[in-house]
C-alpha cells in the first residue's frame, strides 16, 4: 500500500512538472543551467522531450502506483509479467531520452 | 417569429458573454515563452480536468471498501452536496460581486442593443462558470467512482449528475439574491469599514441565533468518526433540494426528484426577481466614483506636511486601495465568507447547541492548542482571500514611473504598502478572534483566568499575517505587472502564496473542527475536556512555535522592507 500511494504521489508530481514545463517553457534552475551551451533549436528541443519525458514518466509511474493497489484490494492478482512490462516500458523511455538528449547536444541553428 | 425573436436574442446573450470574458482579462493558458500553441495549451488543460476527474473518481473507487463501514454512501453524498452548495454560495459572492457591480463596462454596455436581462444573464453566466465547473469535477467523479463500487443503480447515477448541476446554481441564485437585496438596502457600500461592521453584526447575531436554535439531530452510533459525518449528512437534511434529491437517488421517491427541481427553479426566479427589482438603480449609482470633494484648506495641507512621509505614503495607499474593485470584493469576502467558517462547527453539534457548550470547558492546554490553530487559520484565510498586497506594485500602474522618479524612500513605499494590508487583514482576522475569544468567555467555554489565551491567539494571528504579507509584497516587488488594461482584470491576479495560505489555513481549520467537535461529543456531564497530564506539554509545544513564528515574523519584516526596495530601485 505505501509503494501504491508513494508511486501516485510521484506520479503526480511528474505530470505537474511536464505540463509547468510545457506552459512555462523552463524548466528547472539546475536544468537551464545544463543548456545553457546549447543552441536555441537544441534547447528548445531537450526542453519538450524533458516535458514530454516528464509527462510520459508520470503515466507510468501512476498506472504502476494503480496497479499495487489493485493488487492490495485483490481486484487483480500480483503476477510479475506486469512489473516486468513497466520495466520494459521505463527502460526504453530511459534509453530513448539518452539518445534524444545527445543529439540536442549536438543541434545547430542552422539546421 | 418569436422563434426568430428567441434565438436572436439567445445567441446576442452568448456573444456578450464572449466580449465580456475577453474584457475581464487575458484567457491565454501558459507564458509566452510556452513551448506549446495557446490552443495546445487549452487541449491540455481539458486533458487534465479529465484525467483529473478520472483520478478523483478512481481514488473515489479504491477507497469506497475503508470509507463504506464507517460512512453510508447516502449520508457521504448528502454531505458532499452540501458542502458543494454552501462553497458555490461563498465563490459566487465575490464573484457576482465584481461582475455586476465593480466591473466598470456597464456604461459601456447600457447604451448598445442589450436588454438589462441579456447583460446580467451573461455576467452571471461567466460567474457560473467556475462553481458549476468545480461541482461538476468534485460530485461526478467521487460519487461516481463510489457508487461503481457499491453497485448502485441508474437512479443513483441520474441524480447525481442533476445535482452536481443544480447544486452550484441554486448556491449561485441565492447569493445573488442576497447581494442584489444587500446592495440595494444598504446603498452603495464603497467603505470596506462598512461592510466589515456589518460582516461583524452579521457573524454575532448568526451565533446568537444559532445559540437559541435546538437542534434535535440524533444519532445512535458510538464511533466519533461516524457520528460527526452523520450529524453533518443530517445537517444537509436542512436544505430541502439535497434531501429529496437524496431521496429519489437512494430510496427511489420519484417525485422527490420533481420536488428537488422545483426548489432549485423557484430560487433560481427569486433570485431573477430581485435583480429585475433592484439591480439596475444600485449599479448605475456605483459608477461615480469621485473622492471626497471637500476644499483643501492650507491648515489641511500644513498637517500633511507635519504627518510625516511614511503616513503620507500610508494614506495614498488607503485611498487607492479603497477604489478599486479588490478592496470592495474583500470588503464581501471577508464579511460574508470568514463569519460561516467562525459559525459552521457549531452547526455540526448533535443535540441542543446551548447545552453542549455549558458542557463542555476548556482546560488550559485545549484552549491554547484551539487559539493556536485558529490564529494560524484565521491569518491564512484573512490574508489568503486578501489579493491587495499581492497586487500592491501592480496596482500603480503607469503611476509607478512617476512614483519612482519622486524623492522618496523604497523602504518607506514598500511600509507604507505592509501597514495599509496589516490594518486591511488584521481588520479581518484578529478582530473576529477576539470577539470568539469574547463568546467563549461570556459562555463559560473558557475560564476568565486564561482570557490571556484569546490574546495569545491574535498575537500569532498578527504575526503570521506579518509573514504572509511580507511574502505577497516581496513577490510583487520583484516584477509588478504595470500594464494592465482595466482595474478589474488586475484584481483577479492571485499568486501561490494566496493560494498555499488558503489551503493551509482550511487544513489548520479542519483539523480545529474536528478537534472541537471531538471535545463536544467526548466531553461528558459537567466534566471539563482536559488533556490531564499533556497540559504543560502543549502549552510548551505552541509557546515554542508561537516563538518560532514571532521571530520569523520579525526576521522577514526586516528582510523584506530592505529586498523589496532593492527590488524597487532596479525595476525598470
Amino acid at each position: 500500500m505505501f509503494w501504491a500511494i508513494f508511486s501516485l504521489a510521484i506520479g503526480v508530481y511528474c505530470i505537474f512538472s511536464g505540463v509547468k514545463t510545457l506552459l512555462t517553457g523552463k524548466l528547472s534552475a539546475s536544468e537551464e543551467k545544463k543548456i545553457a551551451g546549447y543552441s536555441n533549436k537544441g534547447a528548445r528541443s531537450f526542453r519538450l522531450i524533458s516535458a514530454v519525458t516528464y509527462l510520459i514518466g508520470g503515466v507510468l509511474v501512476i498506472g504502476f502506483g494503480v496497479l499495487e493497489l489493485l493488487v492490495a484490494q485483490k481486484i487483480l492478482a500480483d503476477e510479475i509479467i506486469f512489473k516486468l512490462l513497466f520495466l520494459a516500458v521505463a527502460i526504453l523511455i530511459v534509453v530513448v531520452v539518452l539518445i534524444a538528449n545527445a543529439r540536442c547536444k549536438k543541434m545547430t541553428d542552422d539546421e | 417569429m418569436n422563434n426568430a425573436k428567441r434565438s436572436g436574442a439567445i445567441s446576442k446573450t452568448r456573444r456578450l458573454i464572449s466580449v465580456l470574458e475577453k474584457c475581464n482579462g487575458k484567457t491565454k493558458i501558459g507564458s509566452d515563452d510556452a513551448l506549446i500553441s495557446p490552443t495546445a495549451a487549452k487541449i491540455l488543460a481539458v486533458i487534465c480536468i479529465i484525467l483529473l476527474i478520472g483520478a478523483l473518481g478512481a481514488i473515489a473507487f479504491f477507497a469506497e471498501p475503508f470509507v463504506a463501514p464507517l460512512i453510508p454512501l447516502q449520508s457521504f453524498a448528502q454531505t458532499l452536496m452540501m458542502i458543494m452548495l454552501l462553497m458555490s454560495f461563498v465563490l459566487s459572492v465575490k464573484n457576482i460581486v465584481t461582475v455586476l457591480y465593480t466591473a466598470d463596462d456597464i456604461s459601456v454596455l447600457m447604451p448598445m442593443p442589450f436588454s438589462v436581462g441579456q447583460i446580467v444573464v451573461a455576467k452571471l453566466a461567466i460567474s457560473a462558470k467556475f462553481p458549476v465547473g468545480l461541482s461538476l469535477v468534485l460530485i461526478n467523479s467521487t460519487c461516481f467512482g463510489m457508487g461503481l463500487r457499491a453497485g448502485m443503480g441508474a437512479a443513483f447515477y441520474i441524480g447525481t449528475l442533476l445535482s452536481s448541476v443544480l447544486v452550484p446554481m441554486t448556491g449561485l441564485a441565492v447569493a445573488t439574491l442576497l447581494i442584489v437585496i444587500v446592495f440595494r438596502v444598504f446603498g452603495f457600500i464603497r467603505n470596506r469599514d462598512i461592510t466589515m461592521v456589518l460582516g461583524g453584526i452579521f457573524t454575532l447575531a448568526l451565533t446568537i441565533a444559532y445559540v437559541f436554535f435546538s437542534n434535535r439531530l440524533s444519532n445512535d452510533d458510538s464511533s466519533q468518526l461516524t457520528a460527526t459525518f452523520s450529524a453533518m449528512s443530517s445537517v444537509s437534511n436542512g436544505f430541502p433540494n439535497i434531501s429529496f434529491m437524496s431521496r429519489f437517488m437512494f430510496e427511489g421517491f420519484v417525485p422527490g426528484l420533481f420536488i428537488s427541481l422545483a426548489i432549485s427553479a423557484a430560487v433560481v426566479a427569486a433570485a431573477l426577481l430581485a435583480i429585475k427589482l433592484f439591480y439596475l438603480y444600485t449599479a448605475l449609482s456605483m459608477q461615480t466614483t469621485g473622492t471626497n470633494s471637500r476644499a483643501v484648506t492650507k491648515s489641511s495641507v500644513d498637517k500633511r506636511k507635519k504627518s510625516g512621509l511614511l503616513r503620507a505614503l500610508t494614506t495614498y495607499e488607503s485611498r487607492n486601495a479603497r477604489r478599486n474593485p479588490a478592496y470592495l470584493i474583500y470588503g464581501f469576502a471577508m464579511s460574508f465568507i470568514w463569519p460561516l467558517f467562525f459559525v459552521l462547527p457549531f452547526i455540526f453539534g448533535n443535540q441542543s447547541f446551548s447545552s453542549d457548550i455549558k458542557q463542555v470547558h476548556f482546560g488550559t492546554g485545549e484552549a491554547m492548542l484551539c487559539a493556536f490553530s485558529l490564529g494560524i487559520a484565521a491569518s491564512c484565510f484573512a490574508c489568503g482571500f486578501n489579493i491587495l498586497p499581492v497586487t500592491a506594485f501592480s496596482r500603480e500602474g503607469s503611476s509607478f514611473s512617476a512614483l519612482k522618479s519622486m524623492p522618496i524612500g523604497f523602504d518607506d513605499y514598500y511600509k507604507s504598502k505592509r501597514n495599509f494590508s496589516m490594518l486591511l487583514c488584521s481588520l479581518g482576522s484578529v478582530l473576529y478572534i477576539l470577539i470568539l475569544g469574547a463568546i467563549c468567555v461570556a459562555l463559560g467555554i473558557i475560564d476568565v483566568a486564561n482570557l490571556w489565551i484569546v490574546l495569545f491567539g491574535a498575537a500569532v494571528c498578527f504575526m503570521c499575517n506579518l509573514i504572509i504579507i511580507n511574502c505577497m509584497l516581496l513577490k510583487n516587488s520583484k516584477k509588478p505587472y504595470l500594464n494592465w488594461d482595466s482595474e478589474t482584470e488586475i484584481s483577479r491576479k492571485m499568486t501561490w502564496v494566496n493560494i498555499a495560505a488558503m489551503i493551509v489555513g482550511f487544513i489548520q481549520f479542519i483539523a480545529l473542527m474536528v478537534f472541537i467537535m471531538m471535545s463536544i461529543f467526548s466531553g461528558s456531564d459537567e466534566t471539563a475536556f482536559d488533556l490531564g497530564s499533556f497540559t504543560p506539554a502543549i502549552v510548551t509545544v505552541c509557546a515554542v512555535l508561537a516563538a518560532i513564528i514571532f521571530a520569523a515574523a520579525i526576521v522577514l519584516n526586516r528582510f523584506a522592507v530592505k529586498k523589496a526596495g532593492k527590488n524597487l530601485e532596479e525595476f525598470e
